[in-house]
């Protein structure tokens, strides 16, 4: 069984179908990306999985648990992690205070505990130094760092990462993209969003290619990039390259 | 027989000015408890909640203080319930404190972007722990500046709770009038009393402004 399993999942806002029909299994272990032009339906596909939007039809199901499942609701938010593209920390908690505070107030756990995974997770995307600083004292690709942090500390079975290079300089971007080539080396399933055609090769094993809320093209990174099979896709790689 | 102007009233003034000190403390913790509760009432997602503090925001804040004072002084006798001064003024104050701190906290409240409710949504935070952990602490910081200032409106709205009878400077400085007939003298104190402890508050209104500018 696939971590990740949606099925004819449409979702409307207004009067647009912003998802169409999405059929998508991911398997434990894979980082998948979701390219595609703006209005696509990526992010809303990816805000779907993380229960920030609801869809409008179809199901999606993680590790066995379908989402919109009131009374595992917990158990689903447990086991999936998100990470934004404007970071979100939050400025009046420090770094350690960002990354300890779901583990304290929904794990429970006790504040060396929470300060002991931490700064482990701190330690992995390379920033440990900084625990005591607040949002405002780092740089982008520090606090986008921190934000993976955060995420990683409560162990999600899956990764969802919503245009995280998106706001970065160059150089950002490829802090942030090593720290993502770690995760996915230790086996941490992710889910990608990006425009960034370099970043997608980069960093992940299949791509999925979104044109008008629907999948206009799934398969191997490499298979897909380099020899698109549909039109839309050789127009939207042709326009970037 | 009018007597002179003596020293002696200073240190009535400034006795009556514990009062006044004293009535806005109380006024601001208990105006401020209600106020936090009606700054949530109005963001609450109950509609009903919603619209009833909209109602009572809008009556507090389109009447003059003192008018709602002397409603609940006078005016309730005639519906039975008689309150002494101190019961009247502290009700009136926290009322009208609590309409004002909470339309103010609700500005805050709902100037925190979406994007904090997502992250601790995303985290797994219950929707108590989103407020309790990640929007307050936001919200009350990027207030303080207008809740600092507010204070010095409570400051001088007690001034009117001496049409009741209570003992704060406004009234010392009447009577001492009456028996002294030195009005320049007597309001002048009085002025300059109430502008030394609303002047403290004012400087530490902008000084957070100034400090806070950026934070949240």
């Amino acid at each position: 069984m696939a971590l990740l399993e949606i099925q004819a999942l449409r979702r409307r806002i207004g009067g647009n179908e912003v998802l169409a029909g999405i059929d998508l299994d991911v398997e434990a272990g894979e980082v998948l990306a979701l390219i595609g032009r703006s209005g696509s339906g990526k992010s809303s596909l990816l805000r779907c999985i993380g229960g920030l939007d609801t869809a409008d039809g179809g199901r999606i199901v993680v590790d066995g648990i379908g989402i919109g499942d009131a009374a595992r609701k917990r158990d689903l938010r447990e086991r999936i992690g998100m990470v934004f593209q404007s970071f979100n920390l939050f400025p009046h908690l420090s770094v350690e205070g960002n990354v300890t505070l779901a583990l304290r107030k929904v794990r429970g756990m006790a504040k060396a505990e929470a300060r002991e995974i931490a700064h482990a997770m701190l330690e992995k995307v390379g920033i440990a130094d900084k625990a005591g600083a607040y949002p405002r004292a780092l740089s982008g690709g520090q606090m986008q760092r921190v934000a993976i942090a955060r995420s990683l500390a409560l162990q999600p079975r899956l990764l969802l990462l919503d245009e995280v290079t998106s706001a970065l300089d160059p150089e950002m971007v490829r802090e942030v993209q090593n720290v993502l080539t770690l995760l996915a080396a230790e086996g941490v399933t992710m889910i990608l969003v990006t425009h960034e055609i370099d970043f997608a090769r980069a960093a992940s094993r299949r791509v999925a290619f979104l044109h008008k809320g629907r999948i206009g093209e799934i398969g191997p990174t490499k298979q897909v990039l380099d020899t698109p099979a549909t039109a839309e896709l050789r127009e939207f790689l042709g326009f970037r390259l | 027989m009018f007597r002179e102007f003596a020293w002696l009233d200073v240190i009535s003034l400034l006795r009556a000015a514990q009062w006044t000190i004293l009535l806005s403390l109380f006024a601001f913790v208990a105006g401020g408890l209600v106020g936090l509760a009606v700054a949530l009432a109005r963001v609450s997602r109950i509609a009903a909640l919603r619209y009833a503090m909209i109602g009572y925001i809008n009556l507090l804040q389109g009447t003059p203080f003192l008018i709602q004072l002397l409603v609940i002084y006078f005016g309730l006798t005639f519906v039975g319930i008689r309150l002494d001064a101190w019961s009247s003024a502290a009700i009136a104050l926290t009322l009208y404190t609590s309409a004002f701190l909470g339309e103010i906290w609700r500005g805050c409240i709902e100037g925190v972007p979406t994007t904090q409710w997502e992250a601790a949504e995303v985290l797994g935070l219950s929707h108590f722990q989103k407020y309790l952990y990640v929007i307050l602490p936001q919200a009350l910081l990027v207030s303080l500046p207008a809740t600092v200032g507010f204070l010095v409106q409570i400051v001088k709205a007690t001034s009117l709770l001496s049409v009741i009878g209570f003992a704060e400077i406004m009234r010392i400085a009447q009577t001492i009038n009456n028996v002294t007939f030195q009005p320049f003298i007597v309001y002048g104190i009085c002025a300059v009393l109430y502008f030394l402890i609303c002047l403290p508050l004012s400087r530490f209104s902008v000084y957070l402004e100034r400090r806070l500018h950026g934070v949240a």
